[in-house]
């Protein structure tokens, strides 16, 4: 007699954490220094988020962008076990654009997410300290547009400093989402690893949940107190047909088609 | 002889949050027809009549379905519905058509009957105000839909939405022909309460005298979540359908209804519903074939995943990364231990000037106690106190140098003992791919499918 209640078939979902990260010049010195301790000392931490987290397991991507962008884990998304962090160099410009063309390309299930239900949808974390130097107009609006990968992930983005470009982070991850902007490097390091630990537990939970951005923000919000700033998305980005990069994100638009779990 | 299968069973995450299980699930059976619904309503507080309607969907959709199969029946169209061309578009679109407008009708009678609460309201946040200004009331009750007739010459399927819909035919092969509304991706879906609702429906008719099948299974999305692939759910789906080929439909039924709150638990966490109908007897014929394709998916999903715990291993330079980590350990270590033996050296050194110095006091050589006295008083200070100071001072740094050779060695045996494990565990991973290959590889050349 066959065993159903053998539960062999039942796996954890696989839920990738991407971080696309300014590697470009104005990152030099004690900003990428901060960037990778944080991200070396998150990845520790993560390790046991994952390892305790009963319905999901975590990978991780990164993405470093400067003059073009590159995948660190150009191979796909690595297990927590097998991630190492090698300290990033900063230098080069500021191409966003190029970042997303990445993003557009790996975000498939021909690339890195090869499995029909196995992958949870992404959670991605920008951070950046600058305005983009490239078309990332273009590029965002063709994401946007093809890739629901991108469309339907929980996005996330660190603006560093007071040359973060706000209005660009926001037009990428989207009307509903969150922009969340950091000055002091210790705010940076914490910032990197609360944001990182509550979307990746948020992130795992199963679908009938819903709205994991906000969730997400309230959870940062609660642990960050005065070191961040938030900004209110809704209400500083136009929502205009015409601008490439402010397609409406179906995931979170009610009165579409396509949005209902 | 087709037996009807149906289980449902409240979400483990739902019951944890206190939400409601949305699934509904309904089998009918007639002398003409036998008919199942499958319907899921929306996990989303804003739409907090899901439940009612899930159930309505699949009651509305279980009577229009009676009706057309007896609407087929007298006019004798089973040809037209089968004939795969504009006759089949026209009649399957007018069934939906009676559906959406019946279940459109059903809900927006019911918010009438009974406005929103209090506490409905509180939950519906992001869409309040449309509700409030009457547009899209429908949404409220949003759901997904699958539903099945199948007749004496044909199977009717039609959705709107995800949850997926198994076809076996009487050989074993498994379809899920219904096409993909690519639409329906993670946690969104199309639903009945899209405006395109009708246009969006999708369907498949087979022609069951063409075609027979032995079974075909329909659910909700908390069954396809729970599982890593689409193969895998396929091999869940064969030993469900192998269990009631020897113990019949109703104890298959009874399973169901004991395993599948743990299959939530263990899974997607989500409510789950399993409708179907099946033929225990033609499955029983397709058990060589269930069993094999059982054990290639298995296999292939055991490699799938090996390679893919390969290619992560890989993805970082972490081998190189501890590598590298190894030698510069092994070098510092080998440093520490040539300072320690110099350290020790300089010492033994000292430690035997003042040997022989005590000695040759206690043999009390006369030319050398002269000889040392003048030296004492040219440079004042007591020589043999001032060596063994040095003495002690070295006996100091060889200790301190003997604890950072060891430490050295420590770090050293550390970095070589992480090294070795992944590299040995990068090996071991290496030698089971090659081995799950070629034990899928037997499998399909005893398949007769080898590639």
């Amino acid at each position: 007699m066959p065993d159903i209640r053998e539960q062999e078939t039942i796996a954890r979902k696989l839920l990738p954490i991407i971080y696309v990260l300014d590697t470009s010049g104005s990152m030099a010195g004690d900003r990428i220094a901060a960037v990778n301790t944080a991200m070396s000392e998150t990845m520790e931490v993560l390790k046991d988020v994952s390892n305790n987290n009963p319905t999901a397991e975590l990978k991780i991507g990164v993405l470093q962008f400067a003059s073009g962008a590159k995948w660190i884990t150009s191979n796909g998304f690595v297990y927590m076990d097998d991630f190492y962090w090698n300290d990033l160099k900063a230098g080069g410009l500021t191409d966003l654009g190029s970042a997303l063309d990445e993003l557009q390309s790996k975000l498939s299930r021909s690339a890195f997410l090869n499995s029909d239900v196995g992958y949870k949808v992404p959670v991605i974390i920008f951070m950046s300290d600058g305005g983009p130097t490239d078309d990332y107009e273009k590029a965002l609006k063709k994401i946007n547009e093809t890739n629901k990968w991108f469309r339907a992930s929980t996005k996330i983005a660190i603006a560093v400093g007071d040359e973060a470009n706000v209005d660009v982070l926001q037009k990428i991850v989207g009307n509903q989402e969150a922009v969340i902007r950091v000055d002091d490097l210790e705010s940076l390091k914490k910032l990197i690893r609360v944001v990182s630990v509550t979307a990746s537990m948020i992130g795992s939970r199963s679908r009938t949940d819903s709205n994991s951005t906000g969730d997400i923000m309230d959870g940062v919000k609660g642990q960050m107190g005065d070191d961040i700033q938030t900004v209110d998305t809704s209400t500083t980005v136009p929502d205009t047909g015409d601008d490439p990069g402010n397609t409406p994100d179906d995931s979170d638009d009610p009165w579409g088609n396509a949005d209902w779990d | 002889m087709y037996k009807m299968i149906y289980a449902t069973t409240q979400g483990s995450d739902h019951i944890k949050h206190g939400i409601l299980c949305e699934d509904s699930g309904l089998v009918l059976e007639s002398e003409e027809c036998r008919i199942f619904a499958v319907a899921d309503g929306h996990g989303d507080s804003n739409c907090p009549r899901s439940q009612f309607g899930s159930n309505a969907a699949c009651r509305i959709a279980a009577g229009e379905m009676e009706a057309f199969c007896t609407e087929i029946h007298d006019h004798e169209w089973e040809a037209k519905l089968l004939s795969e061309d504009r006759d089949t578009e026209r009649l399957v679109r007018q069934l939906v058509t009676s559906i959406a407008a019946k279940w459109i009708k059903t809900v927006r009678e019911d918010l009438e009957t009974s406005p929103l609460t209090d506490e409905e309201k509180a939950g519906c946040t992001r869409y309040l105000e449309r509700y409030d200004r009457g547009e899209r009331l429908e949404h409220i009750y949003g759901t997904t839909l699958i539903a099945a007739l199948m007749t004496d010459s044909y199977l009717l399927l039609i959705q709107q939405g995800d949850g997926r819909c198994v076809v076996f035919d009487s050989n074993g092969a498994v379809s899920q022909p219904i096409p993909w509304d690519d639409r329906c991706f993670a946690n969104v879906t199309t639903s009945m309460c899209d405006e395109d609702v009708i246009q969006s429906f999708r369907y498949c008719v087979i022609d069951l005298k063409q075609n027979s099948i032995a079974a075909c299974l329909a659910g909700s999305d908390g069954v396809e979540d729970s599982f890593p692939s689409m193969d895998m759910m396929h091999v869940y789906y064969r030993n469900l359908l192998l269990y009631a080929s020897e113990n019949g439909a109703e104890a298959l039924n009874d399973h169901l209804a004991e395993t599948l709150p743990e299959f939530s638990r263990k899974g997607s966490g989500d409510d789950v519903t399993i409708c179907g109908i099946i033929d225990p007897e033609s499955i029983a014929g397709c058990k060589p074939a269930f069993e094999r394709d059982n054990t290639i998916v298995r296999q292939e999903s055991r490699l799938h995943d090996l390679r893919e715990r390969l290619t992560s291993m890989n993805g970082m330079g972490k081998l190189e990364a501890l590598k590298k980590r190894f030698e510069e350990a092994s070098e510092t270590a080998e440093e520490k231990e040539r300072l320690l033996q110099e350290a020790t050296r300089k010492l033994e050194e000292y430690h035997d000037d003042l040997q022989q110095m005590e000695q040759d006091e206690a043999d009390g050589l006369e030319k050398l106690l002269i000889w040392n006295r003048l030296i004492d008083s040219i440079f004042p200070g007591n020589r043999k106190a001032a060596l063994e100071k040095k003495v002690d001072e070295l006996k100091e740094r060889q200790e301190l140098a003997e604890q950072q050779a060891e430490q050295s060695q420590e770090e050293m045996a550390h970095a070589e003992a992480e090294y070795r494990e992944y590299l040995a565990k990068q090996e071991d991973l290496e030698k089971e791919i090659e081995a799950a290959q070629a034990e899928l590889d037997g499998l399909r050349e005893e398949d007769g499918n080898a590639p």
